[in-house]
């Protein structure tokens, strides 16, 4: 018999009146978030100068163990003794990164010198100039761990060592929540204000749809190497055809949704490839972009998507810094923000060249490529920047899914965690006045290259010293993002000892 | 008479008993030739355990023990299940194919990310140990599923080579085995996802 009191709540009710709860509280939640941004974006709208980010993601993993070598002879024979034969550079192939007089070794502050992988001259050079900074171990991080606390279940990112979950982190720079939006994505919010007239938006991928842009408010905008990607086989008659279609109403709100976002699309396109025009092919900067890249040492040959990525970054960056209307025709923004990637850098297999009968072939092979084709299109942008005369308002960053395993597998290296990145840009020791990188430096501390050491998880997988969070809350503050609106960008900032390392000028 | 025919027909019953016991266990025999000279043909269907030191089967608790008297291929030699047969000699090499090893680890993943929501990460050894039960709901995936481990602690395929766990994302896990050569990132290696 049924107490009357009670009243009975079906299956189907309490999940149409949870669906309900659900979908206020995501609402609330959102608008919340939504409104700290606006306010937040408010205070930002001061901002005057021009400057860009540009994100070059080495998909895959980048094995920073070859891309930077200790040269103190205890510390290169560790690193021989463990890399040996396949992966181990020979020392005397290593390009030493050096201190603005060229000749002498550069050391960190504990003592570490460094050698570059032999495909990165253009690197070498770049660091010796001051325009290129290096960050050591930096990696996804929930808090500070130490090798202790990792082997005793201390927290980590969820999903490390999967490529997909750590792309995800990466880009979003919040490892312990479910992915809304990226850090890029969450800059652009915040500063979208500063560009109130631009014609595309502030984030712009050469790379298609990614996570780093995906923004609350700031809609990402993908171009391709040769500009806006337009509609296949529709211009001239049949484009304004279909432009007037898209812009009549519709009563269906969907069919009015979909005209406005495509009719937008059309439009921007045409802006944007029109603002480009004059740095096509024959300008002078421009032609310095090499199609194909070589790897030093007789090693491959091959076209690069990377270097095309730039290029076209390079033009859109001089467009958008451009001023508005007649009779620039360019874009007058404040702020943008890139997105590049390329891939192949998950090398488990087919690394390096070696080989027992050319063993020297260790230097050239599918790594030595990826990282020769690295070197080249940072220094081919940094030139184009200085040409354009906004060698300081342009900041390059490398980001990977992770780093690699210290000892190799045989044929290569695995998935790894902490990982060495570059960042460059500014005059460098030029003007040291201006000059927005501080390079010719080491940041974060250079792990010890030991299996089972303090730095090692268990099997040469660098328990990372500095979190993304501060690595790109650094750069964040340098583009503009208010510190007290770190925060808001990056969520965990509060976890870790420091906001800023130091390798930006603010 | 009569106590003569009660003799002769006693008799006949424990001639009878005798020769029933005698059929149930029957003598103890050496086999011919010493275990470890046992010429095992590597192929898709007959993989070789000679090379592979220290393995064990993943017994009904869960707890894989590996001790001196496992490491012999009397006790390593594996049931069509591939369960170990304690005691038993045979010069059977596991009967799971190959294919099937990797399936069944397939399926183990699978399993395991039905469970939990998410595929589980790290190198080999953390693999397996988390298909052990070290994970947040303390699940043993590997317990009577017939697959091997070896001293390591590392999940081996058909042939006896670590496999080697490509994670992907959270969702999707490529397995991969060495394949009969036994080197990884060959022609011949099997993959699954």
């Amino acid at each position: 018999m049924k107490d009357k009191n009670v009243s009975v709540i079906t299956r189907r009710d309490f999940l149409r009146r949870a669906a309900c709860a659900a979908v206020g509280t995501a609402a609330m939640t959102s608008a919340i978030r939504d409104l700290r941004f606006m306010n937040a974006a408010v205070a930002q709208s001061n901002i005057t100068d021009y400057k860009a980010l540009v994100c070059i993601f080495l998909a895959g993993g980048n094995d920073s163990n070859n891309m930077i070598m200790p040269t103190v002879t205890s510390e290169y024979n560790n690193y021989s003794a463990i890399r040996t034969p396949v992966l181990a550079i020979p020392q005397n192939n290593l390009l030493s990164l050096k201190k603005s007089d060229g000749v002498t070794d550069y050391m960190d502050p504990d003592g570490h010198s460094f050698g570059l992988h032999p495909a990165c001259p253009e690197l070498q050079q770049l660091f010796k100039d001051g325009k290129l900074a290096v960050l050591m171990n930096a990696g996804t991080l929930v808090m500070p761990i130490t090798r202790a606390q990792y082997q005793s279940g201390g927290q980590r990112p969820p999903q490390l060592f999967s490529h997909a979950d750590q792309v995800t982190q990466w880009q979003t720079s919040v490892p312990d929540q479910p992915a809304l939006t990226g850090w890029g994505g969450r800059c652009a919010d915040l500063l979208n204000s500063v560009n109130p007239s631009a014609g595309i938006s502030l984030s712009v991928s050469l790379a298609g749809a990614n996570t780093f842009e995906v923004g609350n408010i700031v809609s990402q905008y993908a171009v391709s190497t040769s500009g806006a990607i337009s509609l296949n086989g529709v211009s001239g008659a049949r484009l304004a055809a279909l432009t007037n279609i898209l812009g009549l109403p519709y009563s269906n709100m969907q069919a009015q949704a979909y005209a406005s976002v495509a009719e937008h699309s059309i439009n921007t396109g045409a802006l944007l490839n029109n603002a480009i025009t004059n740095t096509a092919a024959n300008s002078y900067w421009t032609n310095a972009f090499p199609t194909r890249i070589t790897t030093p040492n007789n090693g491959g040959s091959f076209n690069s998507s990377l270097s095309s990525q730039l290029k076209m970054v390079a033009r859109l960056i001089e467009a958008g810094s451009r001023a508005a209307g007649s009779p620039s025709n360019g874009f007058g923004m404040k702020r943008q923000i890139f997105f590049c990637q390329v891939g192949g850098y998950d090398l488990h297999s087919g690394q390096t060249n070696y080989n027992t009968n050319n063993p020297n072939d260790v230097i050239i092979g599918a790594h030595a490529n990826l990282l020769a084709e690295l070197s080249q299109s940072l220094m081919v942008f940094q030139q184009a920047m200085e040409q354009l005369g906004l060698q300081d308002n342009v900041t390059a960053f490398t980001s990977s899914d992770f780093g690699r395993t210290f000892p190799s597998n045989g044929q290569g290296s695995d998935h790894g965690w902490g990982s060495h990145h570059l960042i460059l840009g500014g005059s460098g020791y030029k003007n040291q006045a201006a000059r927005s990188v501080l390079g010719g430096q080491t940041y974060g501390k250079f792990p010890t290259l030991t299996v089972n050491g303090p730095d090692d998880t268990n099997t040469g997988r660098w328990i990372p010293t500095t979190a993304v969070d501060q690595y790109f809350a650094t750069i964040a503050t340098w583009f503009g993002v208010d510190p007290s609106n770190l925060g808001t960008v990056f969520p965990n900032i509060g976890r870790f000892a420091t906001p800023n390392l130091g390798f930006m000028k603010t | 008479m009569k106590k003569l025919l009660a003799i002769l027909a006693l008799l006949a019953v424990l001639a009878g008993l005798f020769l029933l016991l005698r059929t149930k266990n029957p003598p103890v025999t050496q086999p011919t030739a010493p275990i470890e000279n046992l010429s095992v043909t590597v192929s898709n269907k007959a993989p070789s355990r000679t090379n592979t030191p220290d393995v064990t089967s993943i017994p009904p608790n869960g707890s894989p023990q590996i001790s001196g008297a496992q490491t012999s291929l009397a006790v390593r030699a594996a049931s069509p299940n591939g369960d170990v047969q304690p005691g038993t000699v045979t010069n059977e090499v596991p009967a799971l194919p190959p294919a099937t090893v990797l399936d069944k680890t397939r399926v183990l993943i699978h399993n395991y990310h039905a469970a939990l929501g998410e595929n589980p990460v790290g190198t080999n050894p953390e693999i397996a140990a988390a298909l052990q039960g070290k994970n947040s709901k303390q699940i043993n995936f590997l317990a009577d599923s017939g697959l091997r481990l070896n001293g390591k602690g590392e999940l081996i395929d058909g042939y006896g080579t670590p496999f080697f766990f490509h994670q992907l994302s959270a969702h999707e896990m490529e397995i991969r085995s060495a394949g009969p050569d036994k080197v990884m990132w060959t022609a011949d290696d099997l993959i699954t996802k």
